[in-house]
């Protein structure tokens, strides 16, 4: 029988720790969420389930460290020149299980990249926060908050607005910064994350690079509010709510990397999501693909397994040759951000502008994978027994994350064909 | 009607009282629905389940077909495919697991019901079944789906398995079948509708039942991506009484009629979601604006395009469903909906309207972003639900096979 590991990855540029990392990432995605994850659709606002599991991939297996140095307590991964196709294949191996998990998973790293990737790592930051996911019994989240009331996705738009719209301030005070404003949807909201990374303007409607500030503010700290978390289409276990900083207080030195290289590294962060994007669909790809080949081998038509009907064999065929193709192209893209010797900067707008376009294009071909596959199924296809429904729902949202789809379109645009005006 | 309708559909073929009907149900939409779905986002049960009493009993839809002795309004002629249409479409535009528990009921009904099948016996068994059980009139129909071992099959079940058998006893019937799959509202509908082959002679027969008859076992209801107001749950039927009385009917031909009325009240019901979907959607594109230079979302070159796909693709929906509803109800000009061409008609239809939704609904949920996977903004729900209403239609592949055997003679094995 086919599994999952028959599709193809690039052998040549894994990580010397690919094997280890994906066999523990999958025994734990096996024993600790497979079995679980049809129930996690009504714990989308306690995480009573969803939370034990959590524990159980980061600290017990310790990945929440992956991202810091080792004189820190960390894995050494951000300097180790695998962090891409390392990372791709953990994500990979837990959206396979549920890829809300792999999206609040890979958030935790989102404002960590900021510190501990060459060549920008802040010591001093790492120092301080290196102790929080240092732990070996309880998950620890941290959160980009970004996106505001106001603009959406315009955050997201550095290339246009370079900040302009943000409306979330950070003002000096003596040796502090105080913040002021109101983010929505962050991954990890919702009372989840203990840190979070604040996009912040220090000049507002000011367009200057070095006027954009990603400042760090821990969850606890006075005048920092959150709502309950929304509920949503799917994707219980990514929690995302509402943020109020009123009058917050860190130290000035909590700034990730300083005025314009907060926003040249910021970018880092949308390829990294692009490439997480990837994975999540990937291993979701991979899923339905065990999914449909055990119904189709066990369901009859016209007296038949269901897979030895051609057109069935057709639509089988589609979810394999997709799955394939996310694979080659994500573990591309994962080798891009791991070679920028080759490829660019991570940051670069050329490297930045191929994620969001292999971002949009998987995704849209996984939805419309995913939905001829539940339309072979016939009514199968939309119980939660089955999974596929729960993966259809959660990848959709994947598609639309980090500013939907046009947005990857325009930046796409913008690279490809110098377009000045968009 | 009252309201201006920005989609251009063929109306001329609604009677007065269809429009009439329309513009109440619009406006019960609105003040029932539409106006308190905010507060019971929670538990949208709460709303929907008082709200269907009132529906089928208070506005009497479910009771269309019924004698005026009983009740209903007696709408027996092929012509119940517009009125069901247009109703149906203006209470799927409020929530789709409402219009779905009244499309399954009068398709159940239609099937003994309608001209030239007009059968006063069985509707009034029907009646009787839904009297008793003191629950408004909510049917299960269990249909031919894919099997699961070596279920009996025929070409009048498309290749699909037969969820029941009938076997002769005595001088009735016994039905069984072992955890069928209903289209919905397994756990609660008070009768069953179950397509079976006839043990001896394979002939299709559907047999309607009574849930409280005795053998009749339902199971653990169980989760589904949408339309889960009135949960579903699957059926054993273990040596259930039939007398000759409760079989609808025998032969092929007579199923195709009611897939083809069902597959109509599906299209409907899609079409309502889709006219929901245009209001949340206009409501977005009004309200938003990006790039941070004021302007207005539906103003974009890009988004303006895409939300211009989106209304081609519902008129071309509603347009097509019209029209199937247009062939029913004039059996003397196009042929009774077991007709082959008819039927195929039905199926191309309902599925061009199906994708032709998933098409305009993932294309809004992108267009807005987070908000389009929200619950709070109510396209999310719509898209579930549209897509459990097309899977509900059964495996496409069947669909596809029904449609290349008419118009190409294909033999598909």
């Amino acid at each position: 029988m086919r599994t999952i590991d028959d599709f193809t990855r690039p052998r040549e540029y894994l990580s010397p720790l690919d094997k280890h990392l994906g066999k523990i990432v999958r025994d734990w995605a096996d024993r600790e969420v497979l079995p679980f994850r049809r129930q996690y659709d009504e714990d989308w606002r306690e995480h009573r389930l969803i939370e034990p599991a959590f524990d159980k991939l980061m600290a017990g297996l310790g990945l929440q460290r992956l991202l810091f140095p080792e004189e820190f307590g960390g894995m050494g991964m951000g300097h180790s020149g695998y962090l891409g196709v390392g990372a791709y294949r953990i994500m990979e191996e837990v959206a396979r299980a549920d890829s809300a998990m792999a999206v609040a998973f890979a958030v935790l790293f989102w404002p960590l990249l900021m510190i501990c990737n060459e060549p920008h790592v802040n010591r001093r930051l790492c120092a301080e926060f290196a102790p929080r996911f240092g732990r070996d019994d309880k998950a620890v989240f941290a959160a980009n908050a970004m996106t505001e009331p106001q603009g959406g996705a315009d955050i997201e738009n550095l290339d246009v607005l370079k900040g302009a719209t943000i409306r979330t301030t950070a003002r000096v005070d003596g040796d502090h910064w105080v913040i002021n404003g109101h983010k929505l949807w962050p991954t990890n909201s919702g009372g989840v994350a203990d840190l979070f990374g604040v996009v912040a303007t220090t000049q507002p409607g000011s367009t200057d690079p070095r006027d954009f500030a990603f400042i760090f503010v821990p969850a606890d700290a006075p005048g920092v509010t959150q709502s309950n978390p929304y509920r949503k289409a799917g994707m219980a276990a990514d929690k995302n709510g509402d943020i109020w900083f009123d009058n917050v207080r860190v130290p000035l030195w909590y700034r990730a990397c300083g005025p314009g290289d907060d926003l040249t590294y910021f970018k880092e962060v949308i390829s990294f999501g692009n490439m997480g994007s990837l994975a999540f669909a990937g291993g979701v790809l991979l899923n339905v693909f065990e999914i449909a080949r055990d119904f189709a081998a066990h369901t009859r038509y016209r007296g038949k397994p269901l897979h030895e009907n051609d057109d069935v064999a057709a639509v089988l065929a589609d979810l394999a040759a997709e799955a394939e193709v996310a694979r080659v192209l994500g573990y591309q893209y994962a080798r891009m951000i791991d070679r920028p010797d080759l490829y660019g900067a991570r940051w670069s707008d050329e490297v930045v502008a191929k994620g969001r376009a292999y971002k949009y294009l998987v995704c849209d071909r996984t939805v419309a994978a995913l939905e001829k596959v539940m339309n072979v199924m016939g009514a199968c296809g939309v119980e939660r027994a089955q999974d596929i429904e729960k993966h259809w729902r959660d990848v959709k949202m994947v598609q639309l994350w980090m500013g939907g789809k046009q947005l990857c379109q325009m930046e796409t645009a913008r690279w490809f064909y110098e377009c000045e005006t968009l | 009607m009252d309201y201006r309708d920005p989609f251009a559909f063929p109306h001329e073929w609604l009677t007065p009282v269809d429009r009439s009907l329309v513009d109440s149900l619009r406006r019960w939409a609105d003040k029932e629905i539409l106006a308190k779905r905010a507060e019971h986002q929670e538990n949208p049960a709460a709303l929907l389940q008082p709200a269907l009493r009132s529906l089928f009993e208070d506005l009497g839809l479910a009771s269309l077909l019924w004698p005026e002795a009983d009740g209903g309004s007696g709408l027996r002629t092929p012509d119940l495919a517009m009125t069901m249409t247009a109703a149906l479409e203006q209470i799927g535009r409020a929530d789709g697991s409402l219009a779905m528990a009244l499309a399954d009921s009068l398709t159940l009904q239609a099937s003994v019901g309608v001209e030239p099948h007009r059968d006063e016996s069985r509707l009034q068994l029907l009646i009787n079944i839904w009297r008793q059980s003191g629950q408004p009139a909510l049917a299960a129909l269990i249909l031919p789906a894919l099997g699961q071992g070596e279920q009996a099959t025929c070409d009048e079940l498309f290749g699909l398995a037969s969820p029941a058998m009938l076997r002769v006893a005595g001088d009735g019937w016994r039905l069984h079948g072992q955890q069928c799959r209903p289209t919905g509202a397994g756990s609660c509908a008070g009768a069953f509708g179950v397509t079976a082959l006839v043990e001896s002679d394979r002939r299709v027969a559907f047999v309607l039942v009574s849930a409280s008859a005795e053998g009749v076992v339902r199971h653990e209801s169980f989760r589904q991506t949408g339309l889960e107001v009135w949960p579903n749950a699957r059926v054993s039927f273990r040596d259930v009484v039939v007398p000759e009385a409760s079989i609808a009917f025998f032969g092929g031909r007579r199923l195709r009629e009611l897939l083809a009325w069902r597959d109509l009240a599906c299209a409907a019901v899609v079409c309502g979601g889709l006219l929901n979907a245009q209001e949340i959607l206009q409501d977005w594109g009004e309200t938003r604006v990006i790039k941070g230079k004021g302007q207005v979302f539906k103003n974009n070159p890009l988004t303006a395009s895409l939300m211009g796909e989106v209304g081609g693709e519902i008129a071309a929906a509603r347009t097509l469903t019209y029209n199937l509803a247009r062939l029913l109800s004039r059996p003397e000009l196009y042929g009774d909906a077991g007709d082959p061409t008819i039927y195929t008609a039905a199926v191309n239809t309902t599925g061009q309207a199906c994708r032709l939704a998933m098409t305009a609904l993932n294309r809004s949920m992108e267009l807005m972003a987070s908000a389009g996977y929200a619950t709070e903004w109510n396209l999310e729900r719509i898209w579930r639900d549209t897509k459990t209403v097309e899977a509900g239609l059964g495996p496409s592949t069947a669909a596809r096979a029904q449609l290349a055997r008419h118009f190409f003679a294909s033999q598909t094995t």
